[in-house]
């Protein structure tokens, strides 16, 4: 089971790799995809401007470092669809990631564009990226019947879930899952909407909306009812919070929520890989972020029994109680009790 | 509005099921009682399907092998690809129809009127062509697959959008479009202690039944504000302005488009 790592710098590379990251992952957004599409069209899931690498010369620098300490580098081209216009610029984009800056796969989710590859054979693994929101074993034969290597699931997926696709999967696909960072309230796959800063994330930019609950019945609400419903809301608003990790986006730079605590779990099912989310993110918060799980894994490692493993996860989070269920974690644990 | 353009509206087809919450699969014994109700009446079934868990997959699997029993021919709308693998399997006999949520073009009403404009640049309206549907690649998987039809929500066409070119019949949900969804539905955690609220998975009491919530953009300086979202269980819609709709029945038939599907009320 390896870690993988965020980056959207070449001077950041060096410090992941000294500090335990065993896989890389970036995207690149070239000025050409810009002066073409505009800022507003965006060639994977983040910003071109925050989440990207912006040249082949960086890209280039990031792949021969981490090649040097043998660590994979993919590269996003996740996109939930590309048109017909754009499919043949992100072909061509994909081939020169391949062939300039020798990568190791690329994280892909429109199915047009994975027939696209798989025809192209350039000679990099494709890994299907969680917007394709694979949530079951058939889903995974698909995509596997098309030449992914590997699933990246879904954050909405519970651990009993992932143990069953893990053992219907077997060993021909590599399962990848989210451990730590930016959580999702919607189905990001089934999310159509834009993170662009002229609106915002939808989500997040729920609870500065004008909103009312409605009885679709159109009787008179009885008493307490619209209370309680209100109340709900305003709990689903902290809950995107937590999950969006609106603090370190205000500047804390702390990691979000979290699946530490399940990582014996999730190596006991197979994983093959843990992703750290957050390629916009600070260094500093990558840094803490990689420790982390880096801590949690060694831990793993060295068998330590696994409820062991889960109390220490819990104190790096500081205690118990930013591990409530339902707030800063993406798994319960209860469920596989 | 719709019966202005196309005339008295006499449904020849009913969409049965759901396509956004797993929670809403129908129990066999519900399905087969409107299935039979609505052949009595000589109407054809499209049955729709959400996004699924592998335990979602068997209960859809129960259903299938009922519905490919009946002498009926009925259309499966897939929202998974996993669910257009078990058609392809083990369900020759049932028609799959690609469902609207694997149409992946931007629906955000906050800015999609905004990119759609005349003065828009070009690169920012093109992202709003219906996807990659004309592309040879996606043509073969889905011809490899046997899916002739897919679906959207109800988009701006352009006087230049001809779907007839495509390989594909194009079916419209008329008037309501689907913003987000996911999992982790509110209203079905009415119910639950806090720290069950907001799970995925989570086992509901169909609250998307009682409740709804609206939601208007503000906070803002652009034109979009006061643009309304409702939350319905699991799903958020948006219903486009007056103008757009009126627009897109006035130039559907020119433009190829196959099926309109009318929903009076909000989904689910």
């Amino acid at each position: 089971m390896k870690i993988l790592a965020p980056l959207n710098s070449p001077e950041e590379t060096q410090m992941l790799l000294a500090n335990g990251a065993e896989e890389l992952y970036c995207g690149l957004v070239p000025e050409e995809w810009v002066a073409r599409n505009t800022g507003a069209v965006w060639l994977n899931r983040r910003s071109p401007a925050g989440g990207n690498l912006r040249s082949f010369f960086d890209l280039a620098r990031v792949v021969e470092e981490a090649h040097a300490w043998s660590v994979p580098v993919f590269v996003t081209l996740n996109a939930q669809g590309y048109t017909a216009g754009q499919l043949p610029q992100v072909l061509e984009l994909a081939r020169r990631y391949v062939e300039e800056a020798r990568i190791d796969a690329l994280i892909v989710s429109d199915p047009a564009l994975i027939v696209a590859l798989a025809e192209e054979s350039l000679g990099c693994a494709l890994h299907l990226s969680s917007i394709a929101a694979s949530l079951n074993a058939r889903a995974i034969r698909f995509f596997r019947s098309l030449g992914i290597r590997r699933v990246i699931l879904p954050r909405s997926v519970t651990l009993e879930e992932i143990r069953q696709m893990a053992c219907s999967a077997g060993p021909e696909v590599e399962l990848e899952v989210f451990i730590l960072n930016d959580g999702c309230i919607f189905e990001e796959g089934n999310c159509l909407t834009t993170h662009h800063h002229s609106v915002g994330a939808f989500c997040t930019g729920l609870a500065r909306m004008d909103s009312r609950p409605v009885k679709i019945s159109g009787s008179p609400w009885l008493p307490g009812e619209k209370e309680s419903v209100d109340a709900l809301l305003e709990e689903f608003h902290q809950r995107i919070n937590m999950l969006t990790n609106a603090d370190a986006t205000q500047g804390k730079g702390l990691p979000g929520p979290c699946g530490l605590c399940a990582i014996p779990f999730l190596q006991r099912a197979g994983i093959s890989s843990l992703k750290i989310v957050g390629r916009e993110a600070s260094a500093l918060r990558k840094l803490m972020s990689l420790k982390l799980v880096r801590a949690v894994v060694d831990q793993v490692r060295r068998e330590i029994p696994e409820a062991a493993v889960q109390h220490y996860a819990q104190s790096l989070r500081g205690g118990a109680s930013p591990c409530v269920p339902g707030r800063m974690c993406y798994y319960e644990l209860g469920e596989t009790a | 509005m719709l019966e202005r353009v196309a005339g008295r509206i006499s449904p020849r087809r009913a969409y049965v099921g759901n396509e956004f919450c797993q929670s809403l699969i129908p129990a066999p014994e519900h399905l087969s009682r409107i299935c039979r109700t609505l052949w009595k009446s000589g109407v054809n079934i499209t049955f729709l399907t959400p996004p699924v868990t592998d335990e979602g997959l068997d209960r859809l699997r129960i259903l299938f092998t009922w519905l490919v029993r009946q002498k009926h021919a009925v259309e499966v709308v897939f929202n998974d690809w996993g669910t257009l693998e078990l058609l392809h399997q083990e369900f020759e006999k049932l028609d799959p129809v690609r469902g609207r949520l694997l149409n992946k073009i931007l629906r955000d009403p906050r800015v999609t009127p905004l990119y759609n404009s005349p003065t828009a640049p070009d690169g920012i309206r093109a992202a709003l062509q219906p996807g990659s549907l004309d592309t040879p690649f996606l043509r073969r998987l889905l011809s490899r697959y046997r899916v002739r039809s897919v679906e959207s929500d109800v988009l701006a066409l352009g006087p230049d959008a001809d779907f007839r070119r495509l390989s594909f019949a194009v079916s419209f949900y008329f008037p309501y479009g689907f913003v987000t969804t996911g999992r982790q539905c509110m209203m079905g955690s009415l119910r639950l202690k806090n720290g069950g609220r907001f799970q995925p998975g989570l086992s509901c009491q169909r609250e998307c039944r009682l409740y709804l919530t609206e939601h208007r953009f503000s906070g803002t300086t652009l034109e979009t504000k006061g643009t309304a979202f409702y939350q319905r269980g699991n799903t958020f819609f948006y219903c486009p302005p007056p103008d757009v709709l009126d627009s897109f029945l006035e130039r559907a038939e020119k433009n190829g488009v196959s099926r309109v599907v009318y929903e009076p009320g909000l989904p689910m």
